[in-house]
C-alpha cells in the first residue's frame, strides 16, 4: 500500500468499525495498533461447559484465578470490571505507556487487539432521539448506521416486549435467548406485578445482546450460536459473542486493508495533501511517520484526547471528561430461595430494565441483570463479614437465587470534570480532575431508592448497593465536541471532523457531549460507521 | 481505621486457601449451589446468623491478635 486513503487508529470497537465502513467504500485502509493479545491463555481452556471444566481440569486456576496471583491480589479484588485471567492482556501495559494521573478517577485503558471491546459484556443498546441529540449526534444517519452494526454482528433480542422499543431500534434481530432458571423467575415475578412495576417507573425485558442465538455466516466468517456453557468470562472458542478482532480478521481477507502492529501512536501533523501520523514501533523502539490523506481517531475517548491535544499543541489546557457512574446492587430473586438452577445459560446479561424518574423524564436509566456463577465463589465469600465456611455456607444457599443488577447513571459536563495532558514520556501524560456535583450525588441516591423500591416490588430485594471508584464503568468521553464554531479548536463538525485539522476525524466518544445511562458500545460502533462515511464521502 | 466488617472479612491467607480449594476439581462439589427448597433454606440461614454472632468476638480477638 502506498499512501492509504485512510489510516485509522485503533483496533477497539470504534476503529474496527471505522475501517470496515471504509474498506466496504472501496478506500484503501491502514489501521495502527499495539495490538497486544493473548494466544496462550486462550489455548489452555479445555471445551465443556462450566461445570465439567469445574469437575475435571487440574489446571483451571490458571485461567479461573491466574498462574501469578498472590493472597493480597485475591482479597485485594473487589467489583468493578472483571477482567479475568484470560482477558487481562486487555490492560497490558496500558498506564506504563500511556500514564494517567488521578485521585478521583479510576480510567481503564486498553492498548489491546480489539481494545476494550475485547471484554465487553455484549450488552447492546441504542440512544434514543432525545439521547442522540443531546450527545450531538444525528438522528437519521444513526438509525442506519445501527441497522448496519446489528446486520454485520448479529445482535439477538425481543422485538416486541417492555424495552426493546426503548433499547432495540435496530434491526435485524437474531432471535432472543432464552433467559436463564434464575432471570425466568425474575421475568415471570415482573410479569406477574407488571402494572405496579411500570407504575413505579421500571420497565423489564429481556437483554438485547451481541451474542448470537444462531449460526451466523457473515464475509465469509463463520460464529456459531452460544453453546450455553456459561464460560463466556474466560472463553471465545464458539465465537458467539461477537469481538472487534472478528471484525478485523475478516477485513484483512481484503487487500484494500493493511493492518500494522506494535504501533503505539502519539500524533499527527496535517499536511497539504492528508495528514502525517508519528508513532513508536514498540518492537523496534524505534519513531515512524506514515502518510495518509485521511486520518479517523479510534484509539478511545481518552487515547484520542492525548492524541489529538499533543497534536494540536494543547498542553494542560483543561477539556471535559465523562463517566457514567455506575453501582450494582446484588438482590435476592425470592422466587428461586433454595430452588436450583439449570447448568445450561450463558454468563453476560439476561435481562435487561429501563427506569424512568418523573422528575427527569427523558433520562432513561438502564438496568441489566446478570446471575452469579462462573465468577467463583470466592468473590462473594471474600466480601462477607463472615468465617471463610460460613460465608461459603451462605453463598451455597442462596447462589441460585442472586442476581446482580448493574446500573448506569448519566453524566454531563461541569467545570468539575476536566482532563489535561502533561508532556510526559512517550504519549504525555493525561491528569483527570473529577468530582461531582452535590446535585448530581443527591439525584443518582434518590434514583437509587426509586429503583430498590420498584425492585422489591417484582421480587428482587436489595441486599446492598455497591458504587465502584468514578471510571469504573469503562465508559468515557468528551475533550471535544460537536460545534457549528470553525473557530473553536476543541469543536468538530457532525461528521467528526476536527476543525483545528481538517484531515482527522474523531472516530469514537472524543467528541460526546454527555453519555446517557446506557451501555455506549452499540451508538460507538454504530457512530464509527457514520464517520467513516463523511471520511469516504470526503475523498 | 479499620472498620468492623473489615475485621470480619476473611484474610488474605484464609481467600487464598478457600481460591486453593475451590480449584481443585475433586472438591468442586463443595462450591456448587445448594438446594433445600425454601422453608430449610430460611431456616439454614438463620442458623448461620446464629453461629457468627456467636463467633464473631473470638474472630474479632484472634484477627486483633495477629496483627500485633
Amino acid at each position: 500500500m502506498t499512501v492509504p486513503d485512510v489510516i485509522v487508529v485503533g483496533s477497539g470497537p470504534s476503529g474496527v468499525n471505522a475501517a470496515a465502513k471504509c474498506a466496504q467504500r472501496g478506500k484503501s485502509v491502514l489501521v495502527l495498533d499495539v495490538g497486544y493479545d493473548d494466544e496462550r491463555s486462550r489455548q489452555v481452556i479445555p471445551a465443556g461447559d462450566f461445570l465439567t471444566v469445574r469437575r475435571s481440569d487440574p489446571e483451571q486456576s490458571r485461567y479461573f484465578v491466574g498462574e501469578h496471583a498472590s493472597a493480597d491480589d485475591l482479597a485485594g479484588v473487589r467489583v468493578g470490571a472483571q477482567l479475568t485471567p484470560p482477558r487481562q492482556f486487555i490492560t497490558r501495559n496500558a498506564l506504563e505507556l500511556a500514564p494517567i494521573q488521578s485521585t478521583s478517577f479510576a480510567a481503564m485503558q486498553s492498548l489491546a487487539l480489539g481494545g476494550l471491546g475485547a471484554g465487553w459484556g455484549a450488552g447492546t443498546y441504542s440512544y434514543n432521539d432525545v439521547e442522540l441529540e443531546e450527545v450531538g449526534l444525528p438522528i437519521l444517519d444513526m438509525a442506519r448506521s445501527y441497522d448496519e452494526v446489528a446486520a454485520d454482528i448479529g445482535i439477538a433480542g425481543p422485538e416486541d416486549d417492555d424495552t426493546s422499543v426503548e433499547l432495540s431500534r435496530f434491526r435485524p434481530l437474531l432471535p432472543p435467548h432464552e433467559p436463564d432458571t434464575n432471570a425466568g423467575a425474575a421475568f415471570a415475578s415482573y410479569q406477574r406485578s407488571r402494572e405496579r412495576v411500570r407504575s413505579m417507573g421500571l420497565s423489564v425485558g429481556r437483554a438485547p445482546s451481541a451474542v448470537l442465538s444462531r449460526r451466523l455466516e457473515r464475509d465469509g466468517m463463520v460464529r456459531e450460536a452460544n453453546p450455553y456453557e456459561d464460560m463466556d468470562f474466560y472463553s471465545d472458542a464458539s465465537r458467539s459473542v461477537y469481538r472487534p478482532r472478528y471484525t478485523l480478521e475478516s477485513l484483512l481477507r481484503e487487500p484494500n486493508v493493511a493492518y500494522r502492529r506494535n504501533a503505539f501512536v502519539s500524533s499527527f501533523r496535517s499536511t497539504g495533501e492528508g495528514v502525517e501520523v508519528h508513532f513508536k514501533d514498540l518492537e523496534s523502539g524505534a519513531e515512524a511517520t506514515l502518510a495518509g490523506r485521511r486520518l479517523i481517531l479510534a484509539a478511545g475517548a481518552i487515547g484520542t484526547t492525548r492524541i489529538a491535544l499533543r497534536s494540536l499543541g494543547m498542553l494542560d489546557r483543561p477539556v471535559p471528561v465523562l463517566s457514567n457512574a455506575y453501582t450494582y446492587l446484588p438482590c435476592l430473586n425470592v422466587a428461586m430461595l433454595g430452588r436450583p438452577a439449570e447448568n445450561r445459560r450463558h454468563s453476560l446479561a439476561q435481562l435487561c430494565g429501563v427506569f424512568s424518574d418523573p422528575s427527569r423524564p427523558t433520562d432513561k436509566i438502564v438496568l441489566s441483570f446478570f446471575s452469579y456463577r462462573s465468577l467463583l465463589m470466592y468473590k462473594l465469600v471474600k466480601e462477607m463479614p463472615l468465617p471463610p465456611n460460613l460465608g461459603l455456607l451462605t453463598a451455597r444457599l442462596l447462589l441460585s437465587s442472586l442476581t446482580i443488577v448493574g446500573i448506569h447513571h448519566p453524566d454531563r459536563r461541569t467545570d468539575q470534570k476536566t482532563m489535561r495532558l502533561r508532556e510526559d514520556g512517550a504519549g504525555g501524560s493525561i491528569d483527570i480532575v473529577y468530582k461531582r456535583e452535590r446535585t448530581e450525588r443527591a439525584w443518582i441516591d434518590g434514583t437509587l431508592r426509586s429503583i430498590r423500591r420498584a425492585l422489591r416490588a417484582m421480587g428482587c430485594v436489595p441486599l446492598s448497593a455497591i458504587s465502584p471508584e468514578t471510571g469504573a464503568s469503562i465508559h468515557y468521553a468528551g475533550a471535544f465536541g460537536i460545534t457549528s464554531d470553525r473557530g473553536d479548536v476543541l469543536g468538530t463538525a457532525a461528521s467528526g471532523q476536527l476543525h483545528a485539522a481538517p484531515a482527522v476525524y474523531i472516530g469514537d466518544s472524543g467528541n460526546w457531549r454527555s453519555l446517557p445511562a446506557k451501555g455506549l458500545t452499540m451508538t460507538l460502533m454504530a457512530n464509527a460507521r457514520r464517520v467513516a462515511a463523511a471520511v469516504c464521502d470526503s475523498l | 481505621m479499620t472498620s468492623l466488617a473489615q475485621l470480619l472479612r476473611p484474610s488474605g491467607s484464609e481467600v487464598r486457601e478457600l481460591v486453593l480449594r475451590e480449584t481443585d476439581p475433586a472438591r468442586a462439589a463443595e462450591f456448587e449451589q445448594l438446594c433445600l427448597g425454601p422453608a430449610l433454606t430460611l431456616l439454614a440461614l438463620f442458623a448461620i446468623v446464629v453461629c457468627a454472632v456467636v463467633v464473631t468476638p473470638f474472630r474479632i480477638l484472634r484477627r486483633l491478635g495477629s496483627r500485633r
